[in-house]
């Protein structure tokens, strides 16, 4: 694998993330989560810092999809998850009762693997969010939509035919506007499950562009197979390893993306960083 | 022995594929076009105006089919109004709040195939029993309208969860994923989404409705006087076809006549529906 230099990485750095001062805005601790009787993750604890990109890295069946689905409580949705541990958002506890779950969804925005734009126009897609959000003003819509589909640099691809079916559009372009639809809400934190895996490889670019711009004004956490992705635009990185292959995903190390990348201290991040770049 | 595509005597297989496909498309369209022609050539000279607007005479010999398009109207009518929501609430039950697994959705699995397999005769016993003798409604429109609905449900709701079951499930954790609860995703995402599917259903309940006789001769009668109220008995147009040709000697054109309505009604139902539904997606979806 042909691992970019640092130079190109623009603001990656271990550096860059212990000086800028990012607040903790997503920490978990002994996060474990259980399908049935079969745990699924185990003792995971980690915290992400605001308007930062945290990639998820480790081989399938670690547990990466499963850890980011209880960030936004997506685990619900199946009767026979069971969380235990606790998820911090700022100062709220997301697995307790009292959360309201739509509206943690709304702040914890998520992108899946393969664009699911729904079976209707690409207004009618963003506009159904927002709407059933309490966003009823056509102006406010209308300036919402516009301004979601250029910071996706969408626009100037879809303005005239927005009333078109979205499903019309190609993998990468409905990619952005899964992102749109996302954005739209004003998450604070984005998760994105693999969002490049399914694009050829100049829509990935394009996503990919559009998670580092993200970086200023969002929390990301991004599960990625691609280590060079991981490396050009991750802060930090959370290494994930399934140990003797029973199904439980642990988190092997944590650090920046240059210490994981360049010094990381457990044996098994060494091999595995080292087996990707053969 | 030659394998798949080889070339034998000339023929590939492929080819002799192709033509068996062809014979038996042929044969099935062949034998649509067959029954049409039957029926519009003996009864399309029936059709009239006055054939439309006036009650039977003699016994349905002499005379229109006014009263019984009514009674029709009015069965099919009550018959629909209340399959509808009973059959997409139990598949939207079935399929969205109900894990597939379950003991209880396998035992309401079971009891539809089972309705759906039970002869319509079966139904118009029970409609006699417990509509016309139990809840007192005798021979009438609505005993006749809610035995066709028992009758059409196992269809309609078997249709429906169909129609749920082939939404993607990256739609729902879409809509979860954004914040949008359980009713506005069915409401706004799923039911557009399934529409189609529920339109169908909905066709061929109303198809199985109207072509139904058994099921109504102990429940709405045949009474073939115009109805005055959901209470009167009443004769459907199936019923009457059967009746006519059955029953009453010389009966045979005016049959034919009916038969030939009946057909124009089906193709005039599907095709208003469908109008109908597109319309309403277009509007909804965009």
């Amino acid at each position: 694998m042909n691992m970019p230099s640092q130079n190109q990485q623009g603001t990656v750095s271990t550096d860059s993330v212990k000086t800028v001062n990012r607040n903790v805005i997503l920490r978990t601790n002994n996060l474990c989560l259980y399908y049935g009787t079969k745990k699924a993750i185990e003792d995971i604890s980690l915290e992400m810092a605001g308007r930062s990109i945290t990639a998820i890295i480790g081989p399938s069946g670690s547990g990466k999809s499963s850890f980011l689905s209880c960030l936004n409580r997506l685990t619900d949705l199946n009767e026979e998850c069971q969380v235990t541990g606790q998820v911090w958002l700022q100062d709220k506890e997301i697995l307790s009762k009292s959360m309201e779950v739509l509206e943690l969804r709304r702040r914890v925005g998520m992108l899946f693997q393969t664009p699911n734009p729904f079976p209707f126009s690409i207004w009618r897609n963003l506009e159904l969010p927002l709407r059933h959000h309490g966003v009823r003003d056509k102006d406010i819509i209308a300036n919402k939509i516009e301004k979601v589909l250029r910071d996706v640099w969408l626009w100037n691809e879809v303005n005239d035919r927005l009333d078109k079916s979205a499903q019309l559009l190609s993998g990468g372009q409905q990619q952005r506007l899964c992102l749109a639809r996302t954005l739209i809400l004003e998450p604070e934190v984005i998760l994105m499950d693999e969002p490049c895996s399914a694009l050829d490889p100049i829509s990935s670019d394009h996503v990919e562009e559009l998670i580092t711009h993200m970086r200023s004004t969002h929390t990301v956490v991004v599960v990625t197979h691609n280590l060079a992705q991981a490396y050009r635009i991750a802060d930090k990185v959370a290494f994930f390893w399934n140990q003797d292959h029973k199904g439980k995903g642990q988190l092997i190390e944590y650090g920046s993306v240059e210490q994981i990348f360049k010094h990381p201290h457990n044996e098994l991040t060494t091999a595995y960083i080292a087996t990707c770049r053969c | 022995m030659p394998k798949f595509g080889q070339r034998l005597s000339g023929i590939s297989i492929e080819h002799m594929v192709i033509l068996l496909m062809w014979c038996v498309f042929s044969l099935v369209a062949g034998l649509f076009f067959w029954i049409l022609w039957e029926i519009f050539s003996n009864g399309l000279s029936q059709v009239s105006w006055t054939f439309l607007t006036e009650s039977p005479r003699s016994g349905g010999r002499e005379g229109g089919i006014a009263s019984v398009l009514v009674a029709t109207a009015m069965i099919v009518g009550i018959c629909m109004l209340v399959a509808l929501p009973i059959g997409v609430g139990t598949a939207v039950w079935l399929v969205e709040f109900t894990p597939a697994n379950s003991s209880f959705s396998r035992i309401v699995r079971m009891s539809l195939d089972v309705l759906a397999a039970m002869p319509s005769i079966v139904f118009g016993l029970f409609g006699n029993a417990f509509f016309s003798i139990t809840l007192g409604l005798g021979f009438s429109i609505l005993s006749g309208g809610l035995t066709l609905t028992c009758m059409v449900l196992p269809f309609l709701i078997r249709t429906c969860v169909e129609a749920l079951y082939a939404v993607p499930s990256s739609y729902r954790l879409g809509a979860a994923a954004l914040g949008l609860s359980r009713t506005s995703t069915l409401w706004n995402l799923l039911l557009p989404t399934a529409m189609s599917g529920i339109v169908t259903g909905f066709l061929l309940g109303m198809g199985r409705a109207l072509a139904e006789t058994a099921a109504l001769l102990f429940t709405s009668g045949y009474v073939d006087r115009m109805p005055e109220s959901i209470f009167d008995s009443g004769r459907t147009i199936s019923i009457h076809i059967y009746d006519l040709s059955m029953n009453v000697p010389g009966g045979e054109p005016p049959a034919y006549g009916s038969a030939v309505v009946l057909i124009i009604l089906l193709l005039v139902i599907n095709f208003t529906i469908l109008g109908i539904t597109r319309y309403w997606q277009h509007r909804r979806l965009t």
